[in-house]
């Protein structure tokens, strides 16, 4: 029955899993590429103009202790807004498949007239979209590693064991990001809905994580924001992983994920 | 043996009313038609039974199993073909039967082959190339292969030309006579499913208005009756039985109405020596089903009903 169901989503996501994985790629070798070029001129900026450091504080979580290395700024582009997009992107496509997208497209009533539980689709869904954004993750890696050994920047590169744990933030990131969208899709009956809910999470998001930065006032408020849990520069300064980062993403994602699951099982199911 | 058990279901969408207080019995291996105009509440009561809605109160079972705690349980057995039937674009009869084999745990690849054949249905054509027509055919296909115990079809018919609505017909007697399936075959019309069914349910708001076997109901519907007389002329009006209602008094000809079995009409007829020949016509069971939806202007009235 797993089988089943597992084929039936990777038929209808792979497609766009491996365009979100390949842009992953591009992007990431694209960003990791230009470091070497832009490093003198960052450098320049960081110490001679003090807004560059405030907005680069709001945007990556650089202090104004920090010294402008090559390794931050790989750090920091790993984290940049375009990366998180696909990540976010893509977790939002997949994780709002089901049920609201099956409600949306009236093939609910197909799946769920098989002799399938809701929590068993729900779990398959769960399983392709887990291996999905691993995928993307990992492409992303090779194309920042591969780029990074081709062209180092100056003063060398993040080693791969921070890279690695960059990585596995962004993946925790994902989660979280994932497991909102499926709590959204389980008590939505529009998709639209349920997509609109997350953007709004992400945007308010981001606007308290950069708020929070720059405004000291707003600063204890920041712990709500789903970017504060995920600094890859945080990373550099530890020189380890942030545990209870990692725990909090991977924290809100199972809870939604069990959430949203407990409400798909009791809701009923309206396609009029 | 009851495969379907419904007693006083209700569910209510806000203020709307789908469905109150429905009880049903289907048999095993009976093919029972489910009436009801549009918004009668034939979808909701098939939504319960299959463990999309929650009644909101009542109780519903299928195979002695509760409709909404043992729902995968119970689909096991059941095939079904939703009213609004939407099907994922990339499905064709050949991946669709292949998928959803192995999402049942059975090889369907062999009925399915039967069934393309029989419904004229191209294996390879995609959802997204398909006409309505096709994708109803497709439809069919995938809830008949699994050969299911129960079928529930829910307006099987829309989008089907003449011809194919006379091959389903055939295929639903075939499964019920040949392999024992129970049909419960959900419809606005009486023409498809007269010729069908054993047994017919009505609802009208809601609410059950009949239930019974379609012998019944035919037993109950009038037939016309056309009476003809020789030069004597007819007969004394004051003669004409009970069962009779003339509609129609020509000088050789009458048009009536009649209740009741044919056999009584025979046996008053062959003492009557004015009558040189008589036709007795099929039960009008649409004059009676019109009268079952009667009142659904009123019903509506009263908050409407979702279907």
């Amino acid at each position: 029955m797993m089988r089943g169901l597992v084929i039936k989503s990777v038929r209808e996501t792979w497609v766009a899993t491996l365009l979100y994985g390949v842009g992953m790629l591009f992007i990431m070798a694209g960003l990791t590429a230009i470091v070497p070029q832009v490093q003198g001129g960052f450098e320049e900026m960081w110490n001679q103009i003090p807004f560059v450091r405030t907005i680069l504080a709001a945007f990556f979580g650089i202090g104004s202790d920090d010294a402008m290395t090559g390794r931050l700024l790989q750090a920091a582009l790993l984290g940049h807004p375009m990366v998180l997009a696909l990540v976010w992107a893509h977790g939002v496509q997949v994780c709002t498949r089901y049920p609201v997208g099956e409600i949306d497209r009236g093939t609910i009533d197909v799946l769920l007239g098989l002799p399938v539980s809701r929590r068993s689709v729900y779990f398959s869904e769960t399983c392709v979209w887990l291996i999905g954004v691993f995928v993307i993750v990992v492409l992303g890696g090779v194309g920042h590693i591969v780029t990074g050994l081709s062209v180092p920047p100056e003063g060398g590169g993040l080693g791969l064991e921070e890279q690695l744990q960059i990585l596995l933030m962004l993946y925790c990131n994902g989660l979280a990001i994932g497991g909102l969208a499926f709590l959204a899709s389980a008590v939505s009956d529009r998709r639209g809905r349920a997509i609109a809910f997350v953007f709004v999470v992400l945007v308010f998001s981001f606007l308290i994580n950069f708020v929070a930065q720059i405004w000291p006032t707003f600063a204890p408020v920041g712990y709500v924001s789903v970017l504060k849990y995920f600094m890859p520069i945080e990373i550099l300064r530890r020189g380890s992983l942030p545990w209870e980062d990692v725990a909090v993403l991977v924290g809100a994602a199972v809870a939604c994920w069990v959430a949203g699951g407990e409400v798909l099982v009791r809701r009923s199911i309206r396609t009029t | 043996m009851a495969v379907i058990r419904a007693e006083k279901l209700h569910h209510s969408y806000g203020t709307r009313v789908g469905v109150a207080g429905v009880d049903l019995c289907v048999e095993s291996g009976c093919v029972f038609g489910f009436l009801g105009p549009n918004g009668a509440g034939k979808t909701t009561t098939i939504r319960i039974l299959l463990g999309f809605l929650k009644a909101q109160g009542g109780t519903a079972c299928v195979f002695d199993r509760d409709c909404w705690g043992a729902s995968h349980v119970i689909k096991r057995d059941v095939g079904y073909v939703p009213g609004d039937l939407r099907l994922y674009p990339w499905m064709t009869a050949r991946n669709g039967v292949r998928v959803l084999g192995a999402i049942r745990g059975t090889d369907m690849q062999a009925a399915g082959n039967r069934l393309c054949e029989r419904l004229t249905l191209d294996p390879d054509v995609s959802v997204r190339k398909m006409s309505r027509g096709m994708r109803q055919k497709l439809g069919l296909l995938l809830a008949l292969a699994a050969r299911p115990r129960l079928l529930v079809l829910d307006e099987p018919t829309s989008g089907l030309d003449p011809l194919m609505q006379i091959e389903l017909a055939a295929i639903v007697r075939e499964c019920a006579e040949h392999h024992g399936t129970t049909v419960f075959f959900s419809s606005h019309t009486l023409s498809e499913v007269e010729h069908l069914c054993d047994r017919i349910a009505i609802i009208r708001a809601g609410r059950i208005v009949a239930d019974e076997p379609l012998s019944e109901l035919q037993a109950r519907a009038r037939r016309q009756v056309v009476l003809l007389f020789g030069s004597e002329g007819p007969l004394d009006a004051d003669a004409v039985p009970s069962f009779l209602n003339v509609i129609e008094h020509g000088h050789h000809r009458w048009t009536c109405e009649m209740t009741g079995p044919a056999a009584e009409l025979a046996r008053w007829v062959s003492g009557q020596a004015g009558i040189v020949d008589f036709t007795v016509g099929p039960p009008d069971l649409e004059t009676v089903f019109r009268s079952f939806y009667r009142g659904e202007s009123e019903a509506a009235g009263h908050g409407g009903v979702a279907s």
